[in-house]
């Protein structure tokens, strides 16, 4: 190899003459073959300077890319260390590890229904009705169902709080809050210290306050959002004294509702749902009752009406006063009446024919809502239709509830300086109260204002002292709302935190030394009150221990009271009506299906259930009419300003069907500021339109209503189309999704659901059906009974530990709910005919989505399931495209970290999971598995007695909750159960049939019960 | 540091165990630190709770049951 420049040249000099690429080469041209040298062409390197090079090399940049990515890493933890399993080392009696055990008590509402605690390992995961209560029978509402999250609420309160010099709360010790509220009592003088409390139901906590007021000269205020003062206040001026009865609705053939939601928010709903549904059974077709419902608002009640007469509730003193003239023999009132309000006289001259022919087997019922005139008029007409039969005379008032005068006196009573105290004992004033009455500001001229509360609220933020409480499910109890029986309330799990019962707080200030508390104070004198009050007059030859025992077991005590039954009426109250200007604006107010009256607020389950008629979640609104909101100029999600009583309030609108015009309906119970992170911000608070000035009812009264700013984004679980577009008018009807039909229809032709018979297509060509010879699951559900309440919704997302989504989720589609009840109108949209039709894995034998999926994640087990592996699922969303039903979820995202920053991750709330149930995560199908672990621990148990399981030994989560026992379910192939009648029952019907997939869920035709002119 | 044998630059041998301990003390901070204690609710997800049935209460096996 050359090694200087100059050899290179002379060596080049010698280069072979026959190969050369240019003359330049061929001449040996001195500037070439200097060139050729050089690697690059001249001049190209001349600005590189190596020192201006990056320092930071190839390596570094790999390394330090490598750091990130494992520092990174580290971050995206998902899945904590949760902690050591450890079996027990001295294990409590009760718990068996995989076997549930259950608890009877009483929910925590003014009814007081019997519920049974499942739990597991000693953590209450379900509740459940109890079948031995004799008004609950086994079924409970959506609030105690969901009251179980409220328990396993991370922001529940943990230690008592005292407000600081400063502003702040500060953490105090029970003790140092004993003494110190004792000594408040102590040194009140002549003062009053008033108990603020929600109505008193509990015998032995009525014993309580007697003694608390004796001790500290107190006055105890138990009032409720909504209650039955004025329905109270008529029947005490129609029959001189008492409460108004419980109505028998299992008896009565004919039901006219005047503006009352009794199905789906008043009174005892589930007693009233059983009850009434007893007379909608297809196999009893010649006791099927007829439900008219006379309304401002579609309410759940109006959904399942068999005829509907939309009138606004300002109106109906007018028509009550009308109806009982023509009960009494003149139409012409209520004939006038149907010409000025726009009513069909048709439905008006069956409904006076019905109410005639069914006397002693009619009744007409009046919304608590409405005005005492009303009421009293109602109670007339029942009268002069002999209905008094219909009443049932069990209702017991342990404590009345406050009047409006009392709470103007109390608030006159604390801006004067003569209250030393106010306790808010588990209530929130602030928020129910009107604000016109100035409770608020009334508050701070009290010395010491104590909140006994769960979570944080309006009324505890405003409070020297906040005292945090145990949940009804840690709390010992007992409640009593009839004669003839009395409940039992225990605690399921100790206390999770440092809280304590209220009753036992305000025991502790009766015996007055703060260091004489203990956990079983209240326990004791629960004990010793049933010993001297219940034990004695019932006992036979039991020692008190095992009746309180016994008490305890079953959740109930029957006693021997009798109810009063004999009534005098007393036709001198009654009043002319006020005549209806039909120009202006009413606003009925209403309380909501999910919070009630907003003590529901921070319940996700309950948020995100959609609104049985609107369908919305996550927030409230202002129902009107199409023509009320061409008036106004909006359309839905537009804002309006309602002004009233001096105030001035606005609120998104939407167009609801079948609302009366110039109606505005608002439920109450949301727009909470201090609710916590899931109830606060959420809707719109219209108690600020509610006066405390007495008139005729404080939930409905006239209003200015304009056109506001702005829009809000209103989100529904599921939209309604357009009642005059041709393609999707009756789409549901069409279809065959909805198959309906009339009570004398189905008399006369019992078959006419499937006069046509057709071949179905197949897509399946030639392939022969799978023999299930064994046990096969089926369900079967009844549109006649079902009301479209959601009871079921929230027991299955209870049983499958469905998360919460969240507003922004759901406004995607994207709620996890595995249960749906869809809802149908058909007709005009002025009078709506509607439809409810729960929807959930019909677990078709010809499954469409088990075909489709990629990784076999979905498959079908022997007894006829439509099984989903969460483990091997990696979510292609495939299932779900080909679903027809649309009833598989899809997780987005892992919704419990996603939902509220990660709400649903805290360690508290983790125990209210279901262990039988696979928590799923992100990327993953999920269904309804028609509750396989339920179907599991019935063959687990059949299998240890030595015996076949049946059908009847699986109750599905919303079967079991349904409280009209609406929902089926049992083995297809036993023809001798109590299923195979709905099985194969005349009306019977597949939603979809044509697709042929084969789904096994039966739904049995809903029945209308309207004359025969009309079937 | 410039290594003339081999024509590479090279790090220090002080400098790499001093920036390896240095990550690998970061590393171990990153995964003990509760990065979501500081979340804007401000809910604890860590907080420990004791479940503990309450010894005077009385359970039953099975749904319909009664001692009447």
């Amino acid at each position: 190899m050359p090694e200087t420049k100059d050899e290179k040249v002379n060596q080049s000099v010698k280069a072979d003459p026959n190969y050369w690429r240019s003359f330049e080469e061929l001449h040996r041209d001195p500037k070439m073959i200097e060139q050729s040298h050089n690697e690059f062409q001249q001049s190209v390197t001349d600005e590189f300077d190596p020192k201006k090079l990056s320092s930071f090399s190839r390596r570094k940049f790999l390394a330090l890319l490598g750091a990130s990515a494992a520092l990174a890493g580290t971050g995206c933890n998902d899945y904590p260390d949760r902690g050591e399993i450890i079996p027990y080392n001295i294990k409590p009696d009760e718990v068996t590890p995989g076997i549930a055990n259950y608890y009877a008590s009483t929910a925590a509402c003014e009814h007081g229904c019997g519920i049974l605690v499942r739990t597991r390992e000693g953590r209450p995961i379900k509740i459940d009705g109890n079948p031995d209560h004799p008004v609950s029978k086994g079924k409970v509402c959506t609030q105690a169902q969901a009251s179980i999250l409220d328990l396993y609420n991370p922001e529940r309160l943990k230690n008592p709080l005292k407000l600081g010099g400063s502003g702040l709360y500060v953490e105090i010790s029970w003790e140092n809050v004993d003494k110190e509220i004792i000594q408040i009592l102590n040194s009140r003088g002549s003062r009053e210290v008033a108990v603020v409390s929600g109505r008193i139901v509990s015998p032995t906590a009525k014993k309580l306050f007697d003694e608390f007021a004796q001790k500290y000269n107190a006055k105890i205020y138990p009032y409720e959002l909504f209650n039955e003062s004025l329905r109270n206040r008529a029947w005490q001026k129609s029959y001189g004294g008492g409460l108004y009865p419980q109505i028998k609705w299992d008896e009565a053939k004919i039901i006219v509702n005047l503006e009352s939601d009794f199905l789906g928010s008043e009174g005892n709903r589930i007693e009233n749902a059983r009850l009434f549904a007893q007379g909608r059974d297809v196999n009893n077709i010649n006791n099927f009752n007829r439900l008219y419902v006379i309304e401002g608002n579609m309410s759940l009640t109006g959904l399942n009406a068999d005829y509907r007469l939309r009138l606004r509730p300002d109106a109906q003193h007018e028509f009550a006063s009308a109806l009982l003239k023509a009960v009494n023999g003149s139409m012409s009132e209520l004939n006038s009446f149907s010409k000025k309000f726009d009513l069909s006289e048709a439905a008006l001259r069956s409904l006076v024919k019905d109410l005639k022919q069914n006397s002693g087997k009619a009744i007409v019922y009046a919304g608590s809502t409405l005005s005492e005139e009303v009421h009293f008029t109602v109670n007339a007409i029942n009268e002069a239709l002999g209905s008094t039969s219909l009443y049932n005379r069990q209702a017991v008032e342990l404590y009345p509830l406050i009047s409006s005068g009392d709470l103007v006196s109390l608030i006159n009573s604390m801006n004067s300086g003569r209250v030393a105290a106010v306790i808010h004992f588990d209530s929130n004033p602030v928020y129910h109260f009107p604000k016109d009455l100035g409770y608020e500001s009334a508050l701070k001229k009290v010395t010491a204002v104590i909140s006994m509360t769960e979570t944080n609220n309006e009324s505890a933020a405003l409070s020297n002292y906040i005292l945090p409480i145990n949940h009804p499910l840690e709390s010992w109890g007992d409640n009593k709302t009839r004669a003839g029986f009395i409940s039992s309330q225990q605690p399921v799990i100790a206390p999770l935190f440092n809280t304590r019962q209220k009753e036992a707080i305000l025991l502790n200030w009766v015996n007055g030394d703060a260091k004489k508390y203990n956990d079983k104070i209240y326990h004791e004198y629960l004990m010793n009150n049933w010993q001297s009050s219940v034990f004695t007059p019932v006992s036979a030859d039991s020692n008190f221990k095992q009746f309180w025992s016994n008490a305890l077991h079953d959740g109930v005590v029957i006693t021997n009271e009798s109810s009063s039954s004999s009534l005098s009426f007393n036709s001198s109250g009654e009043t002319s009506p006020k005549l209806v200007d039909l120009n202006s604006f009413v606003v009925a107010l209403k309380p909501a299906y999910s919070t009630v009256d907003g003590r529901y607020a921070d319940n996700g389950w309950l948020q995100e259930l959609p609104h049985p008629v609107s369908k919305i979640t996550w927030d409230n609104y202002a129902a009107i009419s199409r023509l009320t909101a061409d008036e106004l100029g909006v359309k839905n999600n537009d804002v309006i300003d309602i002004k009233a009583g001096g105030e001035s309030f606005s609120i998104p609108v939407f167009i609801q069907p079948g609302s009366a015009d110039r109606t505005i309906t608002i439920e109450l119970g949301y727009g909470r500021e201090k609710s916590g992170v899931v109830g606060s911000g959420v809707g719109f608070n219209a108690i600020v339109l509610m006066s405390g000035q007495s008139g005729t009812s404080p939930w409905i009264f006239k209003a200015s209503v304009s056109k506001g700013t702005g829009s809000y984004e209103l989100v529904t679980a599921q939209e309604h189309h357009v009642f005059d577009d041709e393609r999707t008018k009756d789409a549901a009807q069409k279809r065959g999704i909805i198959r309906e039909g009339t009570v004398e229809e189905y008399k006369k032709h019992p078959h006419f659901l499937h006069k046509e018979g057709h071949e179905l297509f197949s897509i399946y060509g030639s392939q022969t059906n799978m023999e299930y010879t064994g046990l096969k699951w089926g369900m079967a559900i009844d549109l006649n009974k079902c009301l479209g309440c959601g009871d079921c919704v929230i027991a299955c997302n209870s049983e499958n530990n469905i998360p919460v989504v969240g507003k922004d989720q759901v406004a995607k589609g994207r709620e996890m709910h595995w249960l749906r009840i869809d809802r149908y109108y058909s007709g005009s949209e002025n009078e709506p005919k509607a439809s409810t039709q729960p929807m959930l894995c019909q677990h078709c034998d010809h499954a469409p989505c088990e075909n489709v999926c990629p990784v076999v994640a979905t498959t079908h087990s022997p007894d006829g399931l439509n099984q989903m592996v969460y483990n091997r699922c990696v979510g292609t969303r495939y299932c779900s495209n080909n679903c027809p039903y649309k009833v598989r979820r899809f997780n987005f995202f892992n919704f419990r970290d996603h939902f509220k920053d990660g709400y649903q991750e805290a360690n508290v709330f983790n125990l209210i999971y279901n262990p039988e149930v696979t928590v799923r995560s992100r990327g993953v199908m999920e269904k309804c598995s028609f509750c396989i672990q339920r179907i599991m621990e019935a063959r687990e148990d059949a299998i240890e007695h030595n015996r076949t399981i049946v059908g009847s030994d699986v109750k599905t989560a919303c079967q079991e909750s349904c409280p009209t026992s609406a929902i089926k379910f049992g083995d297809v192939n036993d023809k001798e159960s109590e299923f195979a009648k709905f099985r194969n029952h005349q009306l019977g019907y597949y939603v979809l049939e044509e697709l042929n997939v084969r789904p096994n869920v039966t739904y049995i035709a809903k029945l209308r019960n309207t004359h025969s002119e009309e079937a | 540091m410039f290594d003339k044998l081999t024509n590479q630059n090279k790090i220090k041998r002080s400098s790499f165990f001093a920036s390896t301990g240095l990550a690998a003390t970061g590393f171990f901070v990153a995964i003990s630190l509760p990065f979501k204690l500081f979340g804007k609710n401000g809910i604890s997800k860590n907080e420990k709770v004791t479940v503990q049935i309450n010894p005077d209460a009385v359970s039953r096996k099975k749904i319909g049951e009664t001692n009447a």
